[in-house]
């Protein structure tokens, strides 16, 4: 009989990043040698977390598959296994049932300007994408990063900002919603500073992900701004079990979003039944 | 293949030498549940009565995934063993066996496939029993024509009166139907099936074309409030529903074991789809009774290029509040 498809592979916690007072970032190791060493993934991909006693659940892959050896995800505490994962020390063992469903289509994106417009947590899986693209920097054009949140508190991968703001041909725009003291960055909604900021859509893509709220926006917006649907990518979040189409929780009319997504054009998600 | 007969009186002495080989399944009725369960001695099986659907020897209602042991930081993994028993399963309606071939569909679509679900295909013979007497709530005819041309079993008997009438499918059922018991089937044999056969179908309405009319389903149709307003959501439809497949993942432990399984769950629970923040996207029956509907008659189309309903008629005879998924599509489709 082929392999269980349901049993995760073991994996070691070797650091947790306090990013927020709700959110972490975990990086795992898997334990099993041979299969770490043969383990590749593709940006926007997202994987089942086994937290032993609690149960399982559904995160993206935040790291870059650039960045080999270890596996990276963030996770906001809002229900019981983002809870057990809060409580968890390093050294912990978890499973994972990782790589699962699509990927953002880099290939196509080559030689384009990106535009990387993230709200909050959202800004997990655009980080695999981003890294990804900044380690094969050569391949892309001017790379813009509009990152907003709540609060200044409430951004995640703070630490790596200037890394980002270092590469070249890259731009960082940050927002938050409210004015702060010391805060010299734009206050404001996402989706108004991306209007601020007038991205040009000639030879240009733009890959979104947040809040659904946020996303409504953006969407509309990058549309006022001249983006073709076929233009704009966004990956989803839905309720999900297996990960492998088996389960039928996340679909919108017959797609699955766990193996004919996470990741959308604008232009797919346009003849789908609004359900999601 | 050629038919055989069986005298009802020798099916028992045949099954007994086949228990070395085979685990046998029947329908059994206890409480007043049938359902099938293995059988030692066949007289205890009740063919007549309409059973819970055949998918529960596939898709038990739960089952354990893996074992688990934690120590501090450390954790270890035990697989689940896999019995390696052959099942013999004697009395499949036709609708059950068809609606294998959709759970098929479900499970192998996507790789990786579903393995525990494949395996226990794969040890599974499957003889059918004809529905001599459809229940009142039956339309498999109108969905499909696996009543009178059978798929995924072995072999099908028909109700001849002294006698089952066999029919062999695979070479898996003409290596069974070589035991001493059986014999070839005589001209007036056929003629008693096909008798048998005509009257049930008698009874079943006509072939209808879902499958293309369902392409112009209205989403926004006022039939999915009237329904709302009538379901009580308490899933009796899915879980009786010889089609339906759909799981949760969950676990359960104490101390420091514990072991992950899964159990049937259903499109019609809140819960089905509601994200850990609490978004969700079928928030009320309107969307979740529209997404039951859709998915058997819309979405498998689409997806998998069949119908995900086979006319079995469990949901529709046991919704406690009426609700009949043929009468809700036929709405649907008029124009």
């Amino acid at each position: 009989m082929c392999k269980n498809p349901y049993v995760p592979k073991l994996a070691v916690i070797e650091k947790i990043t306090k990013e927020t007072w709700d959110t972490k970032t975990f990086k795992a190791v898997f334990q099993d040698e041979a299969f770490r060493d043969n383990f590749s993934y593709e940006p926007g991909q997202f994987q089942e977390i086994s937290v032993f006693g609690a149960g399982e659940a559904t995160f993206c892959l935040t790291s870059s598959p650039t960045r080999k050896g270890y596996i990276e995800f963030s996770v906001k505490k809002v229900g019981t296994v983002t809870q057990a994962l809060h409580d968890i020390a390093e050294g912990t063992t978890i499973g994972v049932r990782a790589p699962l469903g699509n990927w953002f289509p880099y290939e196509q994106f080559k030689g384009k300007d990106l535009w990387f417009i993230g709200g909050g947590i959202g800004m997990a899986p655009l980080r695999s994408l981003l890294n990804f693209c900044l380690d094969n920097r050569d391949d892309y054009g001017k790379i813009n990063i509009l990152y907003g949140a709540r609060s200044s508190s409430d951004l995640c991968f703070t630490y790596e900002f200037d890394e980002w703001k270092k590469s070249p041909n890259t731009e960082l725009f940050l927002t938050i919603d409210r004015e702060e003291d010391g805060w010299k960055n734009n206050v404001g909604f996402v989706p108004a500073y991306l209007l601020d900021l007038k991205p040009v859509p000639e030879n240009a893509v733009a890959i979104t992900c947040g809040p659904p709220i946020m996303i409504k926006f953006v969407l509309q917006n990058l549309q006022q701004l001249g983006f073709a649907d076929e233009q704009i990518y966004t990956t989803l979040e839905m309720k999900m079990k297996c990960g492998i189409g088996k389960c039928g929780r996340c679909n919108i009319g017959h797609i699955y979003v766990c193996t004919d997504g996470p990741v959308f054009s604008y232009a797919q998600l346009r003849g789908l039944p609004p359900e999601y | 293949m050629e038919s055989k007969t069986i005298l009802k009186q020798d099916i028992a002495p045949w099954l007994e030498s086949l228990a070395d080989k085979f685990e046998v399944f029947a329908p059994v009725t206890e409480e007043g549940v049938t359902r099938f369960k293995p059988v030692s001695d066949i007289s205890s099986a009740d063919f007549a009565s309409q059973s819970k659907a055949l998918r529960e020897l596939f898709t038990p209602e739960t089952e354990t995934l893996f074992e688990y042991r934690v120590d501090g930081t450390k954790a270890e993994i035990k697989e689940a063993d896999v019995p390696a028993k052959e099942r013999l399963v004697l009395g499949a309606r036709a609708c059950d066996a068809a609606a294998l071939k959709y759970v098929d569909a479900v499970y192998s679509m996507v790789k990786p496939i579903d393995t525990p679900y494949f395996d226990r295909r794969a040890r599974t013979t499957i003889i059918g029993m004809f529905c001599s007497n459809p229940w009142w709530s039956c339309f498999c005819t109108e969905v499909n024509d696996c009543l009178v041309n059978p798929i995924e079993m072995d072999a099908n008997f028909v109700d001849i009166g002294d006698k089952y009438f066999v029919e062999v499918f695979t070479p898996k059922g003409e290596e069974l139907f070589s035991a001493p018991q059986f014999n070839l089937a005589s001209d007036a044999d056929k003629q008693a099936v096909e008798d048998v056969k005509k009257a049930a179908l008698s009874k079943l309405p006509a072939k209808k074309a879902h499958d293309t009319a369902c392409l112009s389903y209205d989403w926004d149709h006022a039939i999915w409030q009237k329904l709302a307003q009538k379901c009580m959501g308490c899933g009796i439809c899915a879980f009786s529903c010889p089609t339906c497949h759909c799981f949760d993942i969950m676990e359960c432990s104490k101390g420091k074991s514990g072991n992950r399984f899964r159990c049937w769950d259903t499109c019609q629970f809140e819960k089905f789809t509601t994200m850990g923040h609490g978004h969700n996207p079928r928030p009320s029956k309107t969307e979740r009774t529209r997404q039951r509907v859709f998915h058997k008659f819309k979405y498998s189309v689409e997806r998998y290029g069949m119908l995900g309903c086979v006319g079995c008629g469990r949901c529709i005879a046991l919704c406690p509040v009426g609700i009949d998924i043929a009468q809700v599509v036929n709405e649907l489709e008029k124009v």
